[in-house]
């Protein structure tokens, strides 16, 4: 059954929204399709707020990135100047 | 591992050195491919040196064990260094995510029984990042990051794998399908359905409505 959304806008459904929205979030697809992606989600509260979720959680995900250890680091630097300066 | 050891151990692989059409990365054309040791070495300092920190989380995600993955890398940057007279200057992240690729499988090949392939051995060893995690790092909503944290470490090896590549590491749906030798499509579905567990996770604790209500 066509939503309320659908009815008053034309584009893709909040389906067809939610089929994409984890790459429109990743940046994954084409300028044409982000923006109707964002046109939609401008208007849609419900798709909206999935949009929201889904991005803190990505925000939180990437907050686990972590230093890579100095010694590895610097042993992976070492091994590279061997390589290039076998002297 | 030394380096000379390195040497002796390597075979490098044809496709090494070509550059592959599909990356997000493009630093732009080496002028002259096939150049002297010094003119390789500033190749490698040019095109390789910056992706260090890609490599090692990449590998990290591969072995999910730091020795492996320091060996992964330098086992990849020896490869890189041996061909990098024959690569053109195109998408060096997306020639060096297939020259860690490669490696791995050769890796795999060599370490049996495979303990990658143990599901549970993989979730204990995913504990590694998480027992040296900065608390502070975790600021704006801590009760929200644990529980995304929880399911992380609940998901199956293939999912957080991919989420990995992609959430931590920053490598596009292309990188992390060559390097994880999985179609672009699988890539995609995994990831859906990982944040989607994830999300499930944060629904039934409630802590979904505190997002929109931010």
């Amino acid at each position: 059954m066509m939503s309320f959304v659908q009815k008053i806008m034309p584009g893709p459904s909040c389906d067809e929204v939610m089929e994409t929205l984890q790459a429109y979030l990743d940046g994954e697809i084409d300028d044409k399709q982000a923006k109707k992606v964002a046109r939609h989600l401008a208007k849609c509260s419900q798709c909206d707020r999935e949009s929201q979720v889904y991005s803190k959680i990505k925000e939180s995900l990437a907050k686990r990135k972590q230093p890579v250890d100095p010694e590895i680091m610097a042993a992976i630097k070492q091994f590279s100047q061997d390589l290039i300066s076998p002297n | 591992m030394p380096v000379k050891d390195c040497v002796v151990a390597l075979m490098i692989r044809p496709e090494e050195s070509t550059a592959l059409p599909d990356s997000s990365t493009d630093s732009g054309t080496r002028p002259d491919p096939t150049g002297s040791k010094a003119e390789d070495a500033a190749a490698f300092q040019k095109y390789v040196t910056p992706e260090f920190d890609l490599l090692y989380r990449t590998a990290w995600s591969l072995t999910r064990n730091n020795t492996d993955a320091q060996d992964l890398v330098q086992d990849t940057l020896l490869r890189a260094f041996r061909s990098i007279d024959r690569f053109d200057g195109r998408y060096p992240r997306a020639w060096l995510l297939t020259i860690m690729r490669n490696a791995n499988i050769n890796r795999a090949r060599k370490k049996k029984p495979d303990l990658l392939d143990d599901p549970d051995a993989a979730f204990e060893r995913s504990a590694d990042f998480a027992d040296n995690e900065d608390p502070e790092s975790l600021v704006v909503s801590p009760v929200f990051d644990a529980a995304v944290q929880q399911a992380l470490d609940a998901l199956p090896p293939n999912f957080r794998q991919v989420v990995e590549l992609v959430d931590l590491n920053g490598l596009s749906y292309q990188e992390a399908a060559d390097i994880t030798e999985t179609p672009v499509g699988t890539v995609m579905s995994r990831l859906h359905r990982a944040r989607s567990r994830i999300r499930e996770q944060l629904s039934e604790t409630g802590l979904d409505a505190e997002v929109s209500a931010s």
